[in-house]
């Protein structure tokens, strides 16, 4: 990456903090995830559970065996909230990609760009890179905050905080910065073919809903994230990336953008 | 022989099929302004393009600034020695007119005590350095232009590709922009303007080609309309049959018509027949008054070759 990632990098960061609609929307998210959910735990949880009462999903929490069934109902709602910390890295860029690229589009400011001796590598860095680091930056500051409020109020039902493990760590690490790259570059391949914004932004709905719905069967008691799996579904995403950055590559080429979509 | 700094040969772009411009040859020369004049869809903006390196011709070939458009290594040095205008200049609108100068200046690797002199000299030519720190979502259309019109000079191109420069404008900051344009060409840059605006070519050009997906004619303003339907007037004190009966099978002479006592001819080459012409008319009695010559304007020649030559 040369200097002039950099400087677009820069001026798109200059951007977003001037954009009233994604700065709402990207700071939505630990609002929601990070503080609203935990005071939900706070309010809702039962003082009384039963083996009975959690025998469906028992299995699903590892050590649940040397737990009380509070103890095995509280960690049992706080793991099945790890999708949306792969959510967030997912949603968060396509609503910056699709303004830096579709938005650069519709006010013309995309010609003057590709006319400048940057190479599309660097303008393709930056754009990407621009989405990529506040979406992480916030996924991870969304996480800290989440962990600090569960283990607060966790805190005297285990006698010592239970998040992060090494589940977490993992999926907050490695496999949220990997949904994030490959949400960024999948929004830069349509983005690229598009002229609408609301459009572009959609993309996200392609990686939302399977996330979604990894959440919701896991609040079934279908199954149980693990360490293993976030493994494999992290090589996963990570071979879809590449193959999404040398897609993005040929999309973004100055002379399709130019000549077939402007 | 001045150096060229455009130097185009059968430069040739299709899309699907369709070519938007056919065979181009162009030669600009250093500190000249040469106007591509054509109507909409004529492929000025494509010949820009090909020129600045961000679409590839399908055939042909072009050195800009002696840089061949076709060598990988060649268009990222190309883009760092032009300046483009577009016809609809865009901003980044949340930021001010200052940053949105810097960021250019930036991606053109300028030093940053240049640019920032850069910067302050163009806005307050354009007179927006008082403005410098506000948002340009409140500018208006002509300073957006004006604003534009810094954003390709900052670096100091020395090749400018202005795409409709005044258009949309009001007829003060269109005067503004062409008086710009002036003193561009007075520091020695070369700039190829495309515009369907005749008087402005007219007034800026040193030479233009006028265009209909190729080029139809090349010329100065005042050659172009001397090439085509030149009339020589010649006013008798006294119109008479015998001058007109022998003018009528002269040599040279295409066409005679009467206006009064005047005589509308359409001559082959007036430089080297009006002498004879004359001669003749003295050696039959004719006493002549004065001799004119009747030109087409740019309008009727520009007219008459897009509408006359539809290149299919």
């Amino acid at each position: 990456m040369s200097g002039d990632a950099i400087i677009i990098i820069k001026k798109e960061f200059e951007e977003i903090l001037k954009n009233r609609y994604i700065l709402l929307t990207m700071l939505s998210f630990p609002l929601v995830f990070s503080v609203l959910i935990p005071l939900i735990y706070l309010f809702t949880l039962p003082v009384n559970v039963s083996w009975a009462d959690i025998a469906a999903f028992k299995g699903l929490v590892a050590g649940a065996d040397g737990m009380t069934p509070r103890q095995v109902l509280v960690a049992f709602i706080v793991q099945c909230t790890l999708p949306f910390y792969l959510m967030m890295p997912s949603v968060i860029p396509t609503l910056i990609s699709s303004y830096s690229i579709v938005g650069e589009k519709k006010c013309g400011t995309l010609e003057p760009l590709l006319a400048t001796p940057a190479s599309t590598m660097d303008i393709l860095a930056g754009k990407a890179l621009s989405a990529i680091i506040p979406s992480v930056l916030i996924t991870w500051a969304s996480f800290l905050l989440y962990a600090l409020l569960v283990d607060s109020i966790t805190y005297e039902i285990f006698g010592y905080p239970i998040v992060p493990n090494m589940l977490w760590l993992f999926a907050v690490a490695v496999t949220a910065p990997l949904f994030a790259v490959m949400s960024v570059y999948l929004s830069i391949v349509v983005s690229s073919r598009m002229n609408d914004i609301r459009a572009a932004q959609q993309v996200s709905a392609v990686l939302v809903i399977p996330i979604m719905g990894a959440f919701i069967m896991e609040l079934f008691g279908y199954f149980s994230l693990t360490i293993e799996m976030l493994l494999a579904l992290s090589i996963a995403v990570a071979l879809a990336d590449v193959l999404l950055i040398k897609a993005s590559i040929r999309a973004f080429d100055r002379e399709e953008i130019l000549t077939r979509h402007a | 022989m001045a150096y060229q700094v455009i130097e185009a040969r059968g430069l040739t772009r299709a899309f699907n099929g369709f070519t938007a411009v056919d065979s181009v040859d162009m030669k600009v020369g250093e500190g000249e302004i040469f106007g591509l004049l054509g109507p909409n869809g004529a492929g000025k903006t494509t010949t820009i393009r090909m020129l600045a390196c961000l679409i590839r011709p399908s055939r042909g070939n072009a050195y800009v600034c002696g840089i061949d458009i076709l060598s990988p290594a060649g268009a990222g040095r190309i883009r760092g020695m032009v300046g483009i205008l577009n016809e609809n200049p865009g901003f980044y609108d949340t930021l001010s007119a200052y940053k949105n100068l810097r960021f250019y200046a930036d991606l053109y690797h300028m030093e940053r005590h240049k640019a920032n002199r850069s910067i302050e000299h163009y806005l307050s030519l354009f007179g927006l350095w008082s403005l410098r720190d506000a948002p340009i979502a409140g500018f208006s259309r002509g300073m957006r232009q004006k604003l534009a019109l810094a954003r390709c000079l900052i670096h100091e191109p020395r090749l400018l590709f202005m795409d409709e420069p005044t258009s949309g404008l009001d007829p003060e900051s269109a005067r503004t922009v062409r008086d710009s344009i002036r003193s561009i060409k007075k520091e020695g840059r070369t700039i190829l303007l495309c515009t369907h605006n005749l008087d402005e070519a007219e007034r800026l050009c040193d030479r233009i080609a006028i265009m209909n997906r190729r080029i139809l004619e090349v010329g100065p303003p005042h050659m172009l309309k001397r090439s085509m339907d030149r009339k020589v007037i010649i006013r008798l004190e006294r119109m008479s049959d015998r001058i007109l009966s022998m003018l009528d099978g002269m040599d040279g002479v295409r066409n005679v018509e009467k206006e009064g006592d005047s005589l509308v001819l359409e001559v082959d080459n007036p430089e080297s027949n009006n002498a004879d012409i004359i001669n003749s008319i003295v050696r039959v009695g004719g006493r002549i008054q004065f001799v004119s010559e009747r030109g087409q304007s740019l309008e009727d020649v520009y007219l008459r070759l897009v509408g006359g030559r539809h290149v299919r």
